[in-house]
C-alpha cells in the first residue's frame, strides 16, 4: 500500500472518532448487535457441544479448542462480514453517481478506502467483538494463548484484515463497471461462507473440497488465524500459514492496483 | 372482502413490476438456491463426520430445513418486503399510504412481492420429497392436514415476527439491524434442532422470539422426535401464530399513531 | 372550505452530543428537544380559491400541509377541512382530498402509467363513467398521451408530476393540496400544469392550496397568499395589496437615444448604466414613474422606457425583514 499525501497519524484518528460517533448515534442497533454477537457465541458453541456428544473423537480437536475455535468465527465475522466492506460504500456512490468525487480526491482512493475500513473496524473490535469475547471468555472458558501463540494470533488478524479488505475492496472496483454487482456480491458471501471455515472447521471438509479450499484465498480470512488461535498451526506450520496469507496479500495487492487503474480509466472517459 | 379483492389488485400490479426485470427473476432465484445449497452442505459436512446432531440424522434435519425453507417462501414471496420500512420512513414515501383511504397496512403489503421466496419455495419441495422417501413417512390425513397447517402457521410466525421487528422503526429509526439480527438468528436457529442448545435457549426460542414453532416443533410432533412422548404444547404451532400476529397488529397500529404524532 | 385556528405542531428532535466522549454518551442516552414547526397559525380558505402558501425552507409549510391531509396529528388548535377533521376522520378526508408531493411520486414505478390509474380507480372506488370521462379530458390536458403507457421510472420530472397530478384529482377531489409541485420541472412542463390547474379550478370549482418557491406558480395561479416564516403566520391577503405594501421599492428603465453621463435625480437613486440605459429604483411613496420621466425627459432625449414592479421573492424577502 502506497502512503500518500496528507495521511498521518491524526488522519487515523479522525477516521476512527468518526466512525465510532456514526455508530454511536443509531444506540438501538448497536446494543442489538452486541446482543446477537453474544447470542451467537452462545449458540455455536452448543452445536459443537451436541456434535460432540455423539461423537467425541471425529474431528481430531478436544471439545474446548473446537468451541473456542467456533466462538471466535462469530467474533471474526462481527469485523470481516462483507457487509461491513468498503464495496458497499463504493456500491453506494456509484448509484448516487458521486463516485468520481471520491476518485478525484487528492488522496489516493484505495488508501482512503482502506482508512475508512479500518476505522470502522477498529470501531466494531472495541466495541462489539471485545465485550462479547471477554463475556464468552468467563462463561465457555475460552483457551488463553502463550506469547508466541498470542503474536502469531496477531500477525495473522492483521494479515486476515487485509486479505478481506483486498477482496471487498476488488468487488467495489467490480461495481464500478458492472450492474450486476449484487449477484456477484452474492456469490462471493456464499464462497466465503463455505470456503472461509468460518463455520464449518476446513479440515472436516471431505479431503476433495479441502484441496479446493487450500487453493482459494478464502480460508486466510478465518480458518488460519482461527486455527493458530487454537494451536492447530504451531511453530513451522504457524510460520508457513502467515506466509501463505502474505503471499495472497501480495497477489490481490497487485490485483486491486492493476484493476484500480483499468477501472478508473474507465471511469473517467464514461464520466468525462 | 373489498379488502382482499383490493389486495389482489394490488399483488397484481406488483407481478406486473416485477415482469419488468425478467432476468433478475431467474438470477434471484439461482441466487436462492446456491444459498441453500451452501447451507445444506455445511450442516451435510457436519453430519458426514458426526453422524448425529442432538439424535437427528442427516434426513431428519434435512426435514426440519424443509419444513422452514416451505414456511419462509410462502413468508417470503408475500412479506419480503416488509424490511422496506426504514427506508419508506426515512424518505417520507409512507406518506402516500396515509392520504388514500386505505388502510396504510394493505397498501404497505401489496407494494410488493418478492421471486426469492420462489427459490426458497422449490427448495422447501424438494428437500422434503428427498427427507420424506429416506426416513419414510406413512401419515393420515390428519397428519398431513398438520402439516400443512403448521407450514402456513410458521409462514405467519415469521410474518409477525419481521412485522414486529420492522415496526421499530417508527421509534428509533435505523433499527433494521434488529430485523437483520432477527433474521440471522433465524437461519441459525431454524437449521439445528432446538434441543441441543441448553434449556435457557430452548425457553427463550419458545416462549419470548418462538421461532422454534416454524418448524421444530411441529417437526417433533411429526417425526415423533420427542424423548419423553410429546406434550400437548408442542402442537401449538397455530395457536402462537395467532398470538404473534394479534402482537405484530399492536405494534404495527401503536406505530402508525407516533409516526402521525411525531411525524418525521 | 379550510379553516385552521390556533394551529401548532411541535416536533420531538434528537439532540446529538458534543464534546468530550460524545459518542460514549451517545450510547446510553439521548436528549430531545422540542422544536414548534407550527407556531399559532389561523387562516381559512374559501370552496374555489387557489391559495400559494410561501416561505422559506423549513418555514412549517410541509408540516402544515400534512396536517391538512390527515398524516400528522396537530398538537393543539383546530383544523377542518370541508366540516372534516383531517387526522381524526382521515379515511372521510382523504375521499375528498388530493394532494401531491412534488419531490416524490405516489406513482406505482415500475408498470405502465395507465396501471396506477387502474389502482387508483380501485382504491378510490371511481365510477368507470367519471374515471373514462376524467381520463379522456386530463390525459390530452396534460399532454400525456405519449407516456400513459411508460413506466413512471422512464419519465422526465416533467412527465412525472404532470402524472402525479393527473392522479390526485381522478377521484374528483374538492380540495387539491399540491406541495412544491413545480420543483425543478421544465418551463414546457411548467406551463402545461398552470393551465391544466387554473381551468380544472374553474370547470370544477376545486378549492387548491399550493406551497411553492416559484414565484412564477404564484403569479400565474393564485389570487391570494399565505406567507409563514419559523411556523409564524406573516402576511395573510390578496397578492395585489401584497405588493403594495412591501413591494415598495419599483424601478424605471430609461433608454436615451445617444450615451449620456451619470447624473442625480430627486427621489430616485441611479443603480446602474448600460450603454444608453440607465436604471433608477425609487419608493412607491415618494415618486412615480410619470414624475420622473417628466424630470429626466426635460434634460435628456428619451427613446423608450420600462417599469420594473419588485418580483415576490424580493417582496417577502422585506416582508420577512420587515418583522
Amino acid at each position: 500500500m502506497r502512503a500518500s499525501r496528507g495521511i498521518s497519524i491524526h488522519t487515523g484518528m479522525a477516521f476512527l472518532r468518526n466512525e465510532f460517533y456514526n455508530m454511536s448515534i443509531y444506540r438501538v442497533s448497536f446494543w442489538i448487535n452486541l446482543f446477537y454477537t453474544f447470542l451467537m457465541m452462545y449458540s455455536v458453541g452448543y452445536v459443537w457441544r451436541a456434535l460432540y456428544a455423539a461423537n467425541p473423537n471425529v474431528s481430531g480437536v478436544p471439545l474446548p479448542q473446537m468451541i473456542s475455535y467456533a466462538v471466535l468465527g462469530v467474533a471474526l465475522e462481527a469485523i470481516l462480514h462483507p457487509r461491513n466492506g468498503p464495496q458497499i460504500y463504493i456500491m453506494e456512490q456509484v448509484r448516487k453517481g458521486t463516485i468520481e468525487m471520491d476518485i478525484m480526491k487528492p488522496i489516493d482512493f484505495q488508501f482512503y478506502m482502506f482508512a475508512k475500513n479500518m476505522g470502522s473496524i477498529a470501531v466494531r473490535f472495541l466495541f462489539l467483538v471485545l465485550p462479547s469475547l471477554i463475556v464468552a471468555f468467563f462463561l465457555f472458558s475460552l483457551k488463553l494463548l502463550d506469547l508466541s501463540a498470542l503474536f502469531g494470533f496477531l500477525c495473522s488478524l492483521v494479515f486476515s484484515i487485509i486479505v478481506s479488505f483486498f477482496l471487498n475492496f476488488i468487488l467495489g472496483l467490480l461495481s464500478m463497471i458492472t450492474m450486476n454487482i449484487r449477484n456477484i456480491n452474492w456469490g462471493y458471501n456464499a464462497l466465503l461462507r463455505f470456503f472461509s471455515g468460518q463455520m464449518v472447521p476446513l479440515w472436516i471438509f471431505p479431503s476433495a473440497l479441502g484441496v479446493i479450499s487450500d487453493f482459494l484465498p478464502f480460508r486466510c480470512i478465518y480458518a488460519i488465524p482461527m486455527s493458530i488461535y487454537i494451536g492447530n498451526y504451531a511453530g513451522m506450520d504457524m510460520l508457513r500459514e502467515l506466509g501463505v496469507q502474505f503471499t495472497w496479500i501480495f497477489v490481490l495487492g497487485l490485483l486491486s492496483r492493476l484493476l484500480m487503474k483499468r477501472v478508473f480509466a474507465r471511469v473517467m472517459i464514461q464520466g468525462g | 372482502m373489498w379488502n382482499i379483492r383490493l389486495y389482489g389488485h394490488f399483488l397484481r400490479v406488483a407481478i406486473l413490476g416485477k415482469a419488468q426485470y425478467k432476468a433478475d427473476f431467474f438470477v434471484g432465484i439461482i441466487s436462492v438456491l446456491i444459498l441453500n445449497a451452501v447451507n445444506l452442505s455445511l450442516i451435510g459436512i457436519l453430519v458426514y463426520n458426526f453422524n448425529t446432531l442432538g439424535n437427528w440424522n442427516i434426513w431428519d434435519l434435512l426435514f426440519l430445513y424443509s419444513f422452514w425453507m416451505l414456511s419462509r417462501g410462502i413468508y417470503g414471496v408475500f412479506f419480503w418486503h416488509l424490511s422496506d420500512l426504514e427506508e419508506m420512513i426515512v424518505g417520507g414515501t409512507l406518506d402516500a399510504y396515509l392520504i388514500r383511504p386505505v388502510s396504510p397496512f394493505l397498501q404497505f403489503i401489496g407494494k410488493d412481492i418478492s421471486y426469492t421466496g420462489v427459490g426458497d419455495f422449490l427448495v422447501g419441495v424438494l428437500g422434503f420429497i428427498l427427507a420424506a422417501a429416506q426416513i419414510g413417512i406413512h401419515w393420515n390425513m390428519g397428519q398431513w392436514a398438520y402439516f400443512v397447517i403448521c407450514v402456513l402457521s410458521g409462514a405467519l410466525i415469521q410474518v409477525a415476527i419481521n412485522l414486529i421487528g420492522a415496526s421499530l422503526c417508527f421509534w428509533t429509526t435505523r433499527s433494521n439491524a434488529a430485523m437483520n439480527i432477527a433474521e440471522r438468528f433465524t437461519v441459525l436457529m431454524q437449521q439445528y434442532p432446538v434441543n441441543i442448545f441448553g434449556k435457557y435457549f430452548q425457553i427463550f426460542v419458545t416462549c419470548f422470539l418462538p421461532v422454534a414453532f416454524i418448524n421444530y416443533y411441529p417437526s417433533v410432533v411429526l417425526l415423533g422426535k420427542a424423548a419423553g412422548g410429546i406434550k400437548m404444547w408442542q402442537y401449538f404451532a397455530p395457536f402462537v401464530a395467532i398470538i404473534m400476529l394479534a402482537i405484530a397488529a399492536v405494534v404495527w397500529t401503536k406505530g402508525i399513531k407516533r409516526y402521525t404524532g411525531t411525524g418525521n | 372550505m379550510i379553516e385552521v385556528s390556533h394551529l401548532v405542531k411541535e416536533f420531538k428532535i434528537p439532540v446529538q452530543k458534543k464534546g468530550r466522549f460524545a459518542a460514549v454518551r451517545n450510547l446510553f442516552s439521548s436528549e430531545h428537544t422540542i422544536k414548534r414547526a407550527v407556531d399559532d397559525i389561523t387562516f381559512s380558505v374559501d370552496d374555489g380559491e387557489i391559495v400559494g402558501f410561501i416561505g422559506k425552507n423549513g418555514a412549517g409549510k410541509s408540516t402544515t400541509i400534512k396536517m391538512l391531509s390527515g398524516i400528522l396529528q396537530p398538537t393543539s388548535g383546530n383544523v377542518t377541512v370541508d366540516g372534516i377533521k383531517p387526522f381524526e376522520q382521515r379515511m372521510e378526508n382523504a375521499k375528498q382530498i388530493g394532494v401531491v408531493f412534488g419531490q416524490k411520486t405516489q406513482l406505482w414505478w415500475d408498470v405502465p402509467l395507465i396501471e396506477s390509474y387502474r389502482l387508483l380507480k380501485e382504491i378510490y372506488k371511481i365510477e368507470d363513467g367519471t374515471y373514462r370521462k376524467n381520463l379522456d379530458r386530463y390525459i390530452p390536458m396534460l399532454d400525456l398521451e405519449e407516456v400513459i403507457n411508460k413506466p413512471v421510472r422512464q419519465m422526465s420530472l416533467g412527465q412525472r408530476v404532470k402524472a402525479d397530478i393527473c392522479a390526485a384529482l381522478l377521484h374528483d377531489p374538492k380540495i387539491l393540496f399540491l406541495d412544491e409541485p413545480t420543483i425543478g420541472v421544465d418551463v414546457v412542463s411548467k406551463k402545461y400544469l398552470h393551465d391544466f390547474i387554473s381551468e380544472i379550478n374553474r370547470e370544477k370549482g376545486t378549492t387548491v392550496l399550493l406551497t411553492t418557491h416559484d414565484m412564477g406558480d404564484i403569479e400565474k395561479l393564485c389570487s391570494r397568499v399565505v406567507v409563514i416564516d419559523s411556523g409564524h403566520l406573516m402576511y395573510d391577503g390578496d397578492l395585489e395589496s401584497m405588493v403594495q405594501k412591501f413591494g415598495v421599492i419599483r424601478s424605471l428603465m430609461i433608454e436615451f437615444d445617444e450615451p449620456v453621463g451619470d447624473f442625480q435625480v430627486e427621489n430616485a437613486k441611479l443603480t446602474r448604466s448600460e450603454g444608453n440605459r440607465k436604471w433608477f429604483s425609487f419608493h412607491r411613496s415618494e415618486a412615480t414613474p410619470m414624475e420622473l420621466i417628466r424630470s429626466i425627459g426635460d434634460k435628456y432625449p428619451v427613446h423608450d422606457i420600462e417599469i420594473i414592479e419588485p418580483d415576490i421573492e424580493e417582496i417577502v424577502r422585506k416582508l420577512y425583514e420587515s418583522k
